[in-house]
């Protein structure tokens, strides 16, 4: 059992950082389905995998200013109170009601990975000046050139984030495929920024929820840290061979296994378990 | 020139302490995690326990207990964010930045607050 959660932390972080979506989306089915781990203690689990997730992406922010940080920290208002109410509301909901809405909350994640594009343009406004307090501007390398960018319709933007933390608190998982649509079409914000920023609040939004599992006594050391270790070792390693092996063909393929999961997921919220 | 030079470099300082804060609290997490399983591959007859208050925590640790090497290091790992909320907190106060000082300060309020609703 130790040594299947601890494999199933090291794929679910390998795989979500070569094809870029957040550990928990494939943690959870993984543990829940293949593992057979209860769905409350594998969130609990996948809460503290996910802190460990984000505080590992700090790794790679050196220098590059992609991390918005002001912007960043500005939407964790809205994600930290929503998920002190997700962290509440999950101990009154069952397993079937927690699996049926972790298979709805997959989709956002699947519909974004289905219709990636190779390689996406940034989206960003060119702006020579910096003008408001949350924009901001980083250097593309691929492109040469600084790419400028003007916040843009933050009550939106928190909104949406007051969401995207009350389902991370609900169900143990970052919420970055709500929050980074959120920004890119939403506020203005690039992809590249986005998807740093998103990575960078997700820590800060799942401590709002982790300590409320810790302390119900949702967090299982047996299962938690095992996945955190193994999502740590995952997605460094992810992160460091992802670049060179991201093709469309991959993300393809692991966008079926992800569907194929959900449908799972969704089966076992009317009790009906394929394992 | 001065005038707008100096907070960059600033914010570069800050965004490279925000940075350390998380890299070294991950690291010594990781650490204690993976001694608590090392130890646990030795002697895995040790009872497993939930949701322990730091101080039985500390006292496990002190009795070589795998599960409380493992609980440390999972509180370890949740205190990491919030100390760098609190970091980037007194770097704006220092920058004399006052509306994210704030913001800062609020996101530490609902941590506490989710603190006070784990306890209750």
């Amino acid at each position: 059992m130790f040594t299947a959660i601890l494999v199933s932390g090291l794929v679910a972080g390998l795989i979500g950082a070569m094809i870029g979506v957040g550990g928990g989306v494939i943690l959870i089915p993984l543990l829940t389905q293949v593992v057979g781990v209860p769905i409350r203690a594998a969130i609990g689990a996948s809460i503290v995998a996910v802190i460990a997730t984000s505080s590992a992406s700090a790794i790679n922010y050196v220098g590059n200013e992609l991390t918005n940080i002001r912007l960043g920290m500005t939407l964790e208002l809205a994600t930290t109170i929503g998920a002190v109410m997700g962290g509440i509301t999950a101990a009154y909901l069952g397993k079937e009601a927690l699996s049926g809405l972790f298979a709805l909350a997959m989709l956002p994640t699947i519909i974004s990975l289905w219709r990636k594009k190779e390689e996406d343009p940034p989206s960003g406004l060119a702006v020579t000046e910096a003008v408001g307090r949350l924009d901001s501007k980083y250097y593309d390398p691929k492109l040469q050139q600084e790419i400028g960018y003007r916040v843009r319709r933050l009550p939106l933007g928190m909104g949406i984030s007051f969401l995207a933390g009350n389902i991370s608190g609900l169900l143990g998982i970052g919420g970055g495929a709500i929050k980074v649509p959120a920004m890119t079409l939403g506020m203005g914000v690039p992809m590249k920024a986005a998807a740093a920023t998103s990575n960078f609040m997700i820590g800060v939004t799942a401590v709002a929820s982790a300590y409320i599992y810790y302390s119900r006594g949702d967090v299982d050391p047996l299962v938690a840290v095992p996945t955190a270790v193994g999502v740590t070792i995952g997605a460094l390693l992810g992160s460091r061979i992802g670049p060179r092996l991201r093709t469309h063909q991959l993300i393809r393929f692991f966008t079926i296994v992800l569907a194929v999961m959900c449908v799972q997921m969704a089966l076992s919220a009317v009790g009906i378990s394929i394992r | 020139m001065q005038s707008t030079q100096a907070p960059a470099q600033h914010a570069h300082l800050l965004n490279r302490l925000i940075q350390w804060t998380l890299v070294s609290g991950l690291t010594l997490s990781m650490l204690l995690m993976t001694t608590g399983v090392v130890l646990y591959a030795m002697k895995p007859a040790d009872g497993v326990a939930t949701a322990l208050p730091p101080r039985a925590i500390l006292e496990g640790i002190g009795a070589g207990s795998p599960i409380a090497f493992m609980l440390l290091g999972i509180l370890v790992l949740m205190v990491t964010p919030a100390l760098r909320v609190a970091v980037a907190a007194v770097g704006y106060v220092l920058e004399r930045d006052w509306l994210f000082a704030l913001v800062s300060a609020g996101v530490m309020v609902v941590l506490l607050i989710s603190l006070a609703v784990g306890a209750a």
